[in-house]
């Protein structure tokens, strides 16, 4: 039975479907498009502020579909703070890229009720709605400049292989139905027995694929810096965290749960993780375009929460939520301040200045900039005392507690390779003379909103990393 | 007499035939083709299930995955037009200013791998 009083546990859901609703209907009615934006921020923080009403509670609701409890919630806090920011730093981006149209809000808005979807869904039948929700939106997002050849095939791309995916979790789900009964969460982790016949871990298996393909671990990784390059940059930043926040939300309850029953799957994963760490690490090292760096080290940091997943226990379930708590500030940080840097050519509708070369001598015409961009690097590259730091730590303390030494010496080996080529970019900023004299100083003109956004970044990386045990007392995962 | 597994092989069968589409074929609607292939062959595989075991589960399933691949059809093929204005071909392997796996540099670009795409 559905009972009235179950809506309560899911107002941050409601919220965003209604204000992704109006959206759409405010752009159709009002010229003036400051209106859909000041209405997307009022929806995310009513959302976000009433996400945190229900966090003592653990209940599931819904006939068996809905599931709160502190993980989820933590989840929902996690989504809808990457998406303020990204909303936050989009306006002037936009407006910037002539792409300032009303469906930009809409579709971030129901992407995000798509990942909310994922985290409370008890159901996989949820799961799935959700997961192609979300990525239908990003579909769309990532060709979102239509005029742009670079945007339609990141978009062509990310839309074929997203769907070839979504046809191997979808083949997952229906086996481990066939051997279960039932595609309930609850009981698919608490099924015993059954769990170990071989259609269910063949099931089971492709389902991970599926999750695996979002976080852009190794053999699915192929599409990662194609479609990150080619989106545009708030876009990139958003689906580099709250997209892949999700799909962790997904999965990490599922394999804790499953734990002791799919051991088997543990070297699989190991194996991934490290192959994961290295590709991401060892291709970047001879990247040119900064995206295309950053999207490198974002399947770098894909690796490192395979390494939690691998471990399976409940230092990596701390661990994997604080490293992406981290990731949220550092990673959308970085984006923002491409973002802010990258400009605009009318005539070869092309991105400009985003190569790293164009990032000499940045320090000297803008050193808070440097600084900024000089801090999410140094916490991307793990480097205490900024958020990034923790985050590793946490889930290398995991791998161990869980007898895989070599994972994680393995992995902080890779991780040091990691740090080439963060410092690269920041010798580029701060020792090297800028060769182009054709930018002015427009050029670091930052409107208030994203300089409001890359405050709570930087705040955010750097509160983390100064007292990373004020997370754990909020949210007591 | 029909079983269980005549279905289950039939769906396996016809989703492997849609993999292969997806891998060998260079038309971006025929790629799209198989994947709707792949995603039809499930459902076999969701209703041979649910009829067998008497659950209606799967069933409601199947509504939800023909209602995501329509709505997959249509974002899929303004995708695809609006590639089209730009470029005048929906051709794969074609479509290749972004790289796909290597590096930036030009000695490096003979031994692009062009996997899947």
């Amino acid at each position: 039975m559905i009972q009235l009083q179950d809506f309560n546990y899911i107002i941050p859901l409601l919220i965003i479907t209604i204000g992704a609703t109006v959206t759409l209907v405010i752009d159709a009615f009002s010229k003036n498009k400051n209106v859909v934006f000041w209405f997307t921020i009022v929806t995310v923080v009513a959302a976000l502020s009433t996400a945190f009403i229900h966090i003592d509670i653990a209940t599931i609701v819904f006939n068996n579909f809905i599931r709160i409890n502190i993980l989820s919630t933590t989840f929902q806090v996690l989504i809808l703070t990457a998406i303020l920011i990204s909303v936050f730093s989009s306006k002037s981006y936009i407006e910037k890229e002539g792409i300032n149209f009303g469906e930009y809000y809409s579709l971030m808005l129901f992407s995000v009720m798509g990942m909310i979807l994922m985290v409370i869904g008890n159901d996989l039948l949820l799961v799935f709605l959700g997961l192609e929700l979300m990525s239908i939106c990003f579909y769309v997002l990532a060709g979102f400049m239509r005029k742009r050849i670079k945007s339609n095939e990141s978009a062509l791309k990310y839309f074929l292989l997203g769907a070839f995916m979504t046809g191997f979790l979808l083949y997952g789900i229906a086996l481990m139905y066939g051997v279960l009964g039932t595609t309930n969460i609850s009981t698919i982790s608490s099924a015993g027995e059954l769990i170990k016949t071989p259609t269910f871990l063949i099931g089971f298996g492709l389902f991970m694929v599926g999750f695996f393909f979002k976080l852009g671990v190794f053999p699915f990784q192929m599409w990662v810096p194609d479609v990150y390059e080619g989106a545009p940059t708030t876009i990139t930043g958003m689906m580099s965290t709250a997209g892949k926040i999700a799909a962790v939300g997904v999965i990490l309850p599922i394999v804790v749960s499953l734990a002791s029953n799919i051991t088997t799957f543990r070297p699989v994963f190991s194996v991934a993780a490290i192959l994961t760490m290295l590709i991401g690490s060892v291709i970047a090292l001879s990247q040119s375009n900064v995206k295309r760096l950053l999207a490198y080290s974002s399947i770098a940091s894909a690796g490192y929460i395979m390494v939690g997943i691998a471990s399976m226990n409940d230092w990596a379930l701390k661990g994997i939520i604080f490293y992406l708590v981290a990731y949220v500030f550092m990673q959308l940080g970085a984006f923002i301040i491409i973002s802010i840097l990258e400009q605009n050519s009318s005539d070869t509708n092309e991105f400009k200045n985003l190569e790293l070369n164009n990032y000499k001598g940045l320090a000297k015409e803008n050193p808070v900039l440097a600084i900024f961009f000089t801090i999410f690097l140094f916490s991307l590259a793990g480097i205490p005392p900024f958020a990034g730091f923790w985050g590793k730590y946490y889930i290398f303390y995991a791998a161990i507690q869980a007898n895989l030494i070599w994972l994680s010496i393995v992995g902080i080996l890779i991780s040091v390779v990691s740090v080439y080529y963060y410092l690269k970019l920041i010798v580029y900023m701060w020792f090297m003379d800028s060769d182009n004299t054709e930018y002015s100083q427009d050029v670091y003109r930052v409107s208030p909103l994203t300089n409001f956004a890359v405050s709570l970044t930087i705040v955010g990386t750097l509160f983390f990393g100064l007292f990373p045990e004020v997370f754990f007392n909020l949210f007591k995962v | 007499m029909i079983e269980l597994n005549h279905y289950l092989v039939l769906s396996a069968i016809l989703f492997s035939i849609g993999v292969i589409g997806v891998l060998i074929r260079r038309n971006a609607i025929i790629i799209f083709m198989s994947i709707e292939l792949m995603l039809n062959a499930i459902n076999i595989t969701f209703i041979a299930f649910s009829s067998f075991m008497g659950d209606i589960h799967g069933q409601i399933f199947v509504f939800m995955v023909l209602t995501v691949a329509a709505a997959e059809a249509a974002i899929g093929l303004a995708i695809v037009i609006a590639l089209f204005r730009n470029k005048e071909t929906i051709n794969i392997d074609e479509i290749n200013i972004l790289k796909w796996l290597i590096l930036s540099n030009n000695k490096f670009k003979k031994c692009r791998i062009s996997f899947i795409l």
